[in-house]
């Protein structure tokens, strides 16, 4: 079985580098954002896909990161300039209707959790952060992590448990639970030569992906107290174990990671120009502690130059959207052929 | 490849052609018009090479009146240009801090990197890294000055952006 990406749109309008793409919950609308300090949404009109608003001035340095919220009314917004917009559009149009500032310098990644509860930013300050979001539409700082000892560069939430993951330039991934009304580390993910870029879960929640500037790509499985393989627990807490470390296919820095929750496929972004998918091997013999990924697909100069993010649209599967540092975003069809 | 082509430079200077018999011309006249695509390469490789060294030879050290080449933190063989992928390049540069525990380090970097972006139109990749052994944190220099990330947000410090702009700028 072959497969391919297919590009279906090319989107242009950004005047810098594009940092950032992001998928509203119902798949219809694409958000990116970048250099040039403002988002854009993007939206089909018939079979294209046309701007249909830009958000400005909600930011005074790039934007480097979006998100919307679970029930797809806000968008958050982080920025080199600090601070975290929240946009919503109760007036008809997009606004920006609360900023959280706190951070010390240039926020890197936001995150809102799956319950729409929670809001993880953080920073090149080395802390994350985690914001309560209450029923008035107030934001609430309630907890400050500051356990890794470089730049915090991507947070990502467990798709159905209050557990987030972030990404370091000091090489490690971390995860973090709440515990006795405070947020506490859980595991510490070391394994990774240089700076960790992207993290990300698979569906189930029991499996990481990590990617990073060693060209990598690393495969974690979560191992619960008292599980069959014997593996030792830190007290009641799972521990991660890496199962799978995928070399040889990155010739530069892979900047993103995004597995599908529909397809199981994971995508890359990487400073090489390109974007890889990558398929479990659903026969190997001992898929849990030790999978097998191989190259489903690659396109090749899918950018003129560094691809910086990918998003897999969470309703249509294998609908594929990537930013770069041309400005350009575009968005991919994977498609499998017998 | 540098073999390659300079073995084919090699082979244009001397008068090889004359004691080639005939039914090996067909054979070896291929073998050349390959070898001067390679050339062509080279030749584009190194005019590249002299381009970059030529915008980065003049930037100016961010404390003392001189250029990064007066001080030798930066010299024509610390140029390395290599083709990726079509039609783009692969740039290296490595430089030599003035002393091992230069706190400037990182502004150079940034410096020689900005100087390319602003002057450069072909796309190429590019790693900037000092020269092993001259710098007593090495490693983390070089971390810190590819990491694009952090290079992006730097350009967005008024003052830092005012050093990177005093420095490159073009000597009148």
């Amino acid at each position: 079985m072959c497969a391919r990406l297919e590009e279906v749109a090319v989107l242009e309008g950004h005047q810098d580098r594009a940092w950032t793409v992001a998928w509203n919950p119902a798949g219809t609308v694409l958000a990116s954002a970048g250099g040039d300090k403002t988002i854009r949404l993007w939206g089909r009109e018939g079979e294209s896909w046309v701007c249909k608003t830009v958000l400005e001035d909600g930011h005074t340095r790039t934007i480097r990161s979006v998100c919307w919220s679970p029930c797809g009314t806000y968008l958050a917004s982080g920025s080199f300039d600090a601070t975290t917009c929240v946009w919503d559009r109760k007036s008809g149009d997009y606004e920006c209707g609360a900023t959280l500032e706190g951070h010390e310098n240039e926020v890197k990644c936001v995150a809102w959790s799956p319950s729409g509860q929670l809001i993880a930013t953080c920073s090149r300050d080395k802390s994350v952060w985690i914001w309560e979001v209450s029923e008035d539409e107030d934001y609430e700082c309630a907890s400050v992590l500051s356990l890794h000892t470089q730049d915090v560069k991507h947070v990502t939430w467990h798709p159905h448990k209050e557990i987030l993951a972030s990404a370091s330039y000091d090489d490690t991934v971390k995860l973090y639970r709440e515990a006795d009304d405070d947020w506490d580390c859980l595991a510490t993910l070391e394994g990774h030569d240089s700076t960790v870029w992207g993290v990300c879960f698979d569906q189930s929640g029991e499996r990481l992906a990590s990617c990073s500037e060693d060209k990598t790509l690393k495969i974690w499985q979560e191992y619960a107290p008292g599980n069959e393989e014997g593996i030792q627990t830190p007290g009641s807490d799972p521990t991660w174990k890496c199962v799978c470390t995928l070399s040889g296919y990155h010739k530069r820095t892979v900047y993103d990671v995004k597995w599908c929750h529909q397809t199981g496929l994971l995508a890359t972004a990487s400073g090489d120009d390109c974007i890889r998918v990558f398929r479990e091997d659903e026969s190997a013999p001992d898929r849990r502690n030790q999978p097998e990924f191989s190259l489903a697909a690659t396109a090749e100069q899918a950018h003129s130059q560094d691809v910086n993010c990918v998003a897999w649209n969470p309703k249509e599967p294998g609908l594929l959207a990537s930013c770069s540092d041309d400005g350009v975003v575009k968005i991919w069809r994977y498609k499998e052929e017998e | 490849m540098v073999d390659l082509a300079s073995f084919c430079r090699f082979s244009f200077n001397r008068p090889i052609f004359s004691t080639i018999t005939r039914p090996e011309t067909y054979n070896i006249n291929l073998c050349v018009l390959r070898m001067s695509k390679d050339a062509v390469l080279r030749q584009e490789l190194d005019d590249l090479s002299d381009i970059v060294y030529d915008l980065i030879r003049d930037i100016r050290d961010p404390e003392k009146d001189n250029t990064l080449e007066e001080l030798d933190v930066v010299y024509q063989s610390g140029v390395q240009v290599e083709p990726w992928g079509e039609g783009k390049f692969h740039i290296s540069i490595e430089f030599t801090p003035t002393v091992p525990h230069c706190s400037l380090a990182t502004l150079i970097g940034l410096c020689l990197r900005v100087k390319l972006e602003n002057n450069l139109p072909q796309h190429y990749k590019l790693d900037i890294t000092v020269k092993e052994g001259t710098h007593s944190t090495g490693p983390e220099i070089n971390k810190q000055i590819n990491d694009k990330e952090r290079i992006a947000a730097a350009m967005e410090n008024p003052d830092l952006r005012a050093v990177v702009k005093r420095c490159v700028q073009d000597p009148e």
